[in-house]
């Protein structure tokens, strides 16, 4: 999965070590073989992905597909999807939204927040490597001049 | 209501009273004024009785007078007074007569009286009627015989008595008059007495009715306004339980959800691993290759040890979360038992239990609060001071040393009791979240569940009060416990 030419680091804010490992080796067995970076609770994820100066220019010319759980144990996922998505340089970054409930005004508040994916747990894994294919193919999408 | 009957009763009375005291006021009062018009009559009769007896009288005297001038100088002039006096006699005697008839009592015989008066009238008029036929000497022998002096002494005998009569009757009837003057101002003194009496006990009983009437209605208004507040109180509560539950309802099936996912989803790894497996030790002699062989090490040796690890700390971790909710729910459920507690003490003794660990982070605590006492569920305060107290030292700022300050201020009937820290404090968005079953907040550095303040709230909750922080991140927080210091009227409030 590459795009523009490198390689799409996934970044996976999960803070369940089992859901994690599910998560990975389904990937895997879609045939993703992407670097995944993981993180188990969502300030050391913001740090990565924003900077430790939370200014988002570490990942000006980063390509990161960010898979996260809405809910962990520091902060809430939708705090950290808000801030990924006010601040101009990971703005464009894909976020697939994994969570076990399926409450309806959440997934609307997530995709208001501009979420691309919501996949519910149990997931049903081929939808869901397919959906990370596709997304990767989007930077390529996107970066076409 | 009870106020009604002695009211009525009393009214009632006073009613009674007043209208037979001003009954019996009027009809002495016509008893008397019929007595006092009886006695004027009376008065009136006697002295006409009076006047014409001495009428007569002096008339009498006067043709007496007239008849023995003229017998002495045979004057003519004598006989005019008395002819005119004779000529007067007969009008005296009727009006005499008439006012004698109208005596209640008549002890006189007009009739006698009258005899002799006409006897004596008689005797003078013979007396004259010789005299003017010149026989002047048989006039004066009549005189001299004494009759007509003796007529005229027994006229003036009678008459003597019945002025005596008269003037009796007169004294008798003026003393009664003057009584019953005097009874009818008694009793119109003793009526202006009774109806100041009667009017003043009305206007009391009114007044006092009036008041008790007033002091009802406001009680009432009273009652009123606080079941209005009560009422707007409990919906509050309900409202506040209700999002409560609910919010629980969700963070308990999404945590529950979390383990079961990892089991639904390592029994499907499992499943693939048997198939892995299978394709190598079912092959019942038939050629395996060296994939198979390899995908079917990697299923014993990885795949299927890590899948039945996951399900089992899945499965203990719902072990885990069902035993904190039960918790949480057998604590709702423990019956409180209020009894007379020092704040003091109790954080003092919070305090020692966890010296050691004070003293490992190099930290102080101020206990500086006063004794203060409360009517409260002990474990339920201890059980949150020891939380409250816990928290400071677990997330202590490693940048200065520890330093922890509990406090206590009464404030009506409810006691403040705040534990201060200066560690690294609670960001504004988590300030809610902290209270949350199974929430953290901040660096996730030490180890713990998210049970304790969620424990904490729930306890302050089932003691009719409150817990609230406010915290300054980087700087230290403050919770606050609110609870009221009287907790039996609480228990009571809601059992009624």
């Amino acid at each position: 999965m590459k795009a523009n030419g490198r390689e799409v680091t996934i970044v996976m804010i999960e803070d369940d070590e089992g859901h994690a490992r599910l998560i990975e080796k389904n990937v895997r067995r879609a045939g993703v073989h992407n670097e995944i970076v993981p993180f188990m609770n969502g300030t050391s994820a913001l740090e990565y992905i924003l900077g430790p100066d939370m200014s988002g220019t570490v990942s000006a010319d980063r390509y990161l597909l960010i898979l996260l759980d809405l809910n962990l144990p520091d902060m809430s996922g939708t705090d950290i999807l808000q801030q990924i998505k006010e601040n101009p340089f990971t703005k464009r970054l894909p976020v697939v939204i994994l969570t076990t409930t399926d409450d309806a005004r959440e997934i609307q508040r997530c995709y208001d927040l501009g979420a691309n994916v919501y996949i519910t747990k149990p997931v049903d894994y081929e939808g869901f490597a397919n959906a990370i294919r596709q997304l990767g193919l989007f930077f390529s999408v996107i970066e076409v001049p | 209501m009870t106020i009604n009957k002695p009211f009525v009763r009393n009214s009632l009375v006073m009613l009674f009273c007043g209208s037979g005291l001003l009954i019996s006021v009027l009809l002495s009062a016509m008893v008397l004024i019929t007595q006092t018009r009886e006695t004027f009559d009376r008065l009136v009769v006697e002295r006409t009785v009076r006047t014409a007896s001495s009428d007569l009288f002096s008339l009498l005297q006067d043709a007496e007078t007239g008849q023995r001038g003229y017998l002495l100088t045979q004057d003519a002039g004598f006989l005019k007074p008395y002819q005119d006096a004779v000529g007067q006699i007969p009008q005296a005697e009727e009006r005499l007569s008439k006012a004698l008839g109208k005596q209640t009592n008549r002890t006189h015989d007009v009739a006698e009286l009258i005899g002799l008066i006409d006897a004596k009238m008689r005797e003078l008029n013979s007396t004259v009627e010789l005299a003017e036929m010149g026989d002047i000497a048989a006039a004066r022998s009549t005189v001299r015989a004494g009759s007509g002096q003796e007529l005229m002494t027994k006229i003036r005998d009678k008459m003597q008595a019945i002025i005596g009569t008269s003037d009796t009757a007169i004294r008798t009837n003026v003393g009664k008059h003057a009584a019953i003057s005097e009874w009818l101002q008694f009793i119109m003194i003793a009526a202006f007495i009774a109806i100041f009496v009667v009017l003043g006990g009305a206007i009391y009983i009114i007044m006092r009715h009036v008041r008790s009437l007033t002091e009802a209605r406001r009680e009432l208004m009273k009652l009123n306004e606080e079941l209005e507040h009560r009422v707007v109180e409990r919906t509050q509560d309900v409202v506040r339980a209700n999002q409560e539950i609910q919010r629980y309802a969700y963070i308990v099936t999404h945590d529950l959800r979390a383990p079961l996912v990892n089991i639904m989803g390592f029994a499907s790894e499992l499943d693939r691993s048997i198939k892995d497996v299978s394709a190598y030790v079912l092959a019942d002699g038939a050629p395996v290759s060296q994939q198979a062989i390899q995908d079917a090490r990697i299923a014993v040796e990885q795949d299927m040890p890590e899948a039945l690890g996951f399900i089992r700390s899945s499965t203990s971790r719902m072990d885990g979360l069902i035993n904190a909710i039960r918790k949480i729910s057998r604590d709702g459920r423990r019956q409180l038992k209020p009894e007379p507690i020092d704040i003091r003490d109790i954080a003092n003794s919070c305090v020692s239990s966890q010296q050691h660990r004070i003293d490992e982070a190099g930290g102080e605590v101020d206990l500086a609060l006063p004794s203060l006492k409360l009517f409260s569920d002990r474990m339920s305060i201890e059980q949150i001071l020891a939380n409250l107290v816990d928290n400071a030292i677990k997330y202590r700022s490693p940048k200065r040393p520890l330093k922890i300050r509990i406090e206590a201020v009464r404030r009506g009937r409810l006691v403040d009791i705040i534990v201060e820290d200066n560690g690294r404090g609670i960001e504004a968005d988590d300030l809610e979240r902290v209270f949350e079953l199974f929430r953290r907040a901040g660096p996730q550095d030490q180890v713990g569940e998210g049970i304790g303040l969620a424990h904490v709230r729930s306890l302050a909750r089932n003691l009719g009060g409150e817990i609230d922080v406010r915290s300054v991140p980087g700087e230290g927080s403050a919770f606050i416990l609110t609870t009221p210091s009287d907790l039996s009227q609480v228990l009571r409030s809601i059992s009624a």
